[in-house]
């Protein structure tokens, strides 16, 4: 019963994220560009929900607008990743011998890294920019795709009704993607919520350390970067942003652990 | 059973599993920081001194420039197994003397936040899991959820906000050294220590509540309570042996979040581990330390997590040795 509640408002607080992102204009009550030196450090009022940045802008329309390179990215780069990985696996899971091999051993290389010192040494070479996240967050999380799809490729082409399909003369091809695929996708679906999460903590934790989206555009992860330099004097400068993301990073893991339960009672 | 020759067998069989994986995960920073821009030569020889077309060449030669990648990058592991990372393109110096010095602020941290972890982590699980479903489960279950969604850096920033500016009782950030002065080095390390910490105190605390809730389920351990053993002792001898065997492994994976953490922790609060170097490599662009910070990094955590495993087959007599080489 309890748990449907935080499901309930896991989603809620996602849907208003993803609204955020897609329809920010109506929502920001003003131009997160927009400068007003006399209004700077201003605290929480009515005519600044969240009061305003060391420039006077207004931090509530800087996070409507911040969430739209949340959104892009943490999608974005799971998108790639599941992609990748799911292509990666299904070959290391029907071709087992060498190419199964070396495919496993080059992921348990990128595995082998901490996740967030390779996003670190791969933005290191790429650009700052929300397309140089996409890449780096996407070459962080392939490998745990593509590790889950080969493990259920591996038990599911033992299963009768791929050995069938294979004895009708179907492609190989047909039986990953239209016979294989379609039965680990339930663990596709978890992986890729779980692995949304951990992108959007990557992605903020780049923009705080200046390696991520640059100013003027508002990211959340950057808003905290320059709120440390007015700590002092306007603690809902630091607040704001960062709550936004500690709520969508819990969503996003109730969400996911909430699938998970709900796939593993369909079994 | 299982004779010396067994075990032996195993260690040598997980070492030699570590080299393939060395040699990739060398291989892939090799060619990260080759995709970098800037030219290697230049790298090779650092800013200082003068440089002929002669000495050019000579170290376009002695890094196989003219080689396929592949053989280049024998080259440069060549130069990594003797030492040499190269010099630093700011300063000059060696980047293996750069990594050292900054070894032991990082050493510090993430012992001490491991430490936490686990100190505050088990016995609160073990807690939870006797109270199953009871008032300090829910709360305790709660809140860590809450610290598993609470990026590190925004966590510490809370504390510079309580602790330094409410209170005024720690100061910000900076680094003492321990030799230097226990007091404030120990003052200091504090909120590094709770920023880093606080996510893997939650995720052991998960860990150890629902490994001891499956163990306390088991039949020996109802044998034990029907023998009228006092509780205590069969939660916390029968019970918790197991859950520390599993927990080893899990510190050990766990290992490369903290590794990480590292990046953004020291730089928030100053201290001055090869996180904190990372980052400032970054910022200057100067990749051979990158590279080299990133390499000593890596190779720790695969070597460390290669004697995690060997500690547990050691500890652990009942381990399928064939299982856990895959």
């Amino acid at each position: 019963m309890k748990k449907n509640v935080a499901t309930i408002l896991s989603f809620v607080v996602i849907f208003i994220t993803i609204m955020m992102a897609l329809l920010p204009g109506f929502i920001a009550p003003y131009d997160p560009l927009e400068i007003n030196i006399q209004d700077r450090l201003k605290p929480p009022s009515s005519n600044y929900l969240m009061g305003t940045d060391e420039y006077g802008r207004d931090i509530f329309s800087r996070i409507v607008y911040g969430s739209r390179v949340t959104m892009f990215v943490g999608i974005g780069s799971s998108s790639l990743a599941v992609i990748v990985g799911v292509f990666l696996g299904l070959i290391a899971g029907w071709y087992s011998g060498i190419i199964d091999s070396i495919l496993t051993r080059i992921l348990d290389g990128f595995l082998s890294f901490p996740p967030f010192l390779l996003a670190i040494l791969v933005i290191s070479v790429t650009e700052a920019s929300a397309m140089g996240l996409i890449l780096t967050i996407a070459i962080v999380n392939f490998p745990r795709f593509a590790r889950i799809v080969r493990s259920n490729v591996l038990s599911l082409k033992e299963r009768e009704f791929v050995e069938a399909s294979q004895a009708l003369g179907a492609s190989v091809r047909h039986i990953l993607f239209k016979s294989i695929l379609p039965n680990c996708l339930s663990p596709i679906i978890v992986q890729f919520t779980l692995l949304t999460a951990v992108a959007v903590l990557i992605e903020a934790g780049m923009s705080f350390l200046g390696l991520g989206i640059q100013p003027p555009q508002p990211a959340w992860g950057s808003m905290l970067h320059y709120s440390q330099l007015h700590l002092s004097r306007a603690y809902w400068y630091t607040l704001a942003p960062g709550i936004t993301i500690f709520l969508v990073v819990l969503s996003i893991n109730i969400l996911g652990d909430s699938l998970r339960d709900y796939f593993s009672s369909k079994n | 059973m299982l004779g010396g020759l067994n075990l032996g067998n195993y260690i040598a069989k997980r070492l030699m599993q570590a080299v393939p994986i060395l040699l990739l995960v060398s291989f892939i920073i090799f060619i990260t920081i080759r995709a970098a821009p800037g030219d290697p030569v230049m790298m090779r020889l650092g800013p200082y001194g003068e440089r002929t077309p002669e000495m050019i060449e000579a170290v376009e030669k002695q890094m196989g420039l003219d080689q396929p990648i592949i053989i280049q990058y024998f080259y440069w592991l060549r130069d990594v197994l003797r030492g040499d990372l190269g010099v630093s393109l700011r300063s000059g110096r060696p980047v293996l003397n750069i990594v050292i010095e900054r070894i032991p602020a990082s050493l510090q941290l993430i012992s001490f936040s491991v430490f936490f972890a686990l100190l505050i982590g088990i016995p609160t699980g073990v807690l939870c899991a006797i109270n199953k479903g009871g008032i300090i489960d829910q709360i305790a279950t709660t809140i860590s959820m809450g610290f598993l969604a609470i990026p590190s850096f925004w966590f510490g920033l809370l504390l510079i906000l309580f602790f330094s500016i409410n209170l005024r009782v720690l100061p910000a950030s900076g680094y003492v050294s321990f030799f230097e002065s226990p007091y404030w080095n120990l003052t200091l390390i504090i909120m590094p220590v709770l920023s880093l910490g606080a996510f893997e105190l939650a995720n052991f605390l998960r860990f150890v509540r629902s490994d001891m809730i499956e163990v306390l389920s088991e039949d020996y351990i109802r044998t034990a309570r029907s023998k009228g053993l006092y509780k205590t002792a069969i939660y916390f001898k029968h019970a918790f042996k197991n859950v520390m065997l599993t927990l080893i492994t899990v510190v050990g994976m766990e290992l490369g979040v903290l590794l990480g953490g590292t990046v953004i922790v020291e730089q928030l609060f100053g201290w001055p581990g090869v996180g904190w170097l990372i980052f400032q490599s970054i910022i200057n662009r100067d990749y051979p330390v990158v590279q080299g910070a990133v390499l000593f990094v890596v190779v720790s955590f695969v070597l460390i997590n290669t004697l995690v495993d060997i500690l547990y087959a050691v500890i652990d007599p009942r381990i399928k040795l064939d299982k856990g080489v895959k």
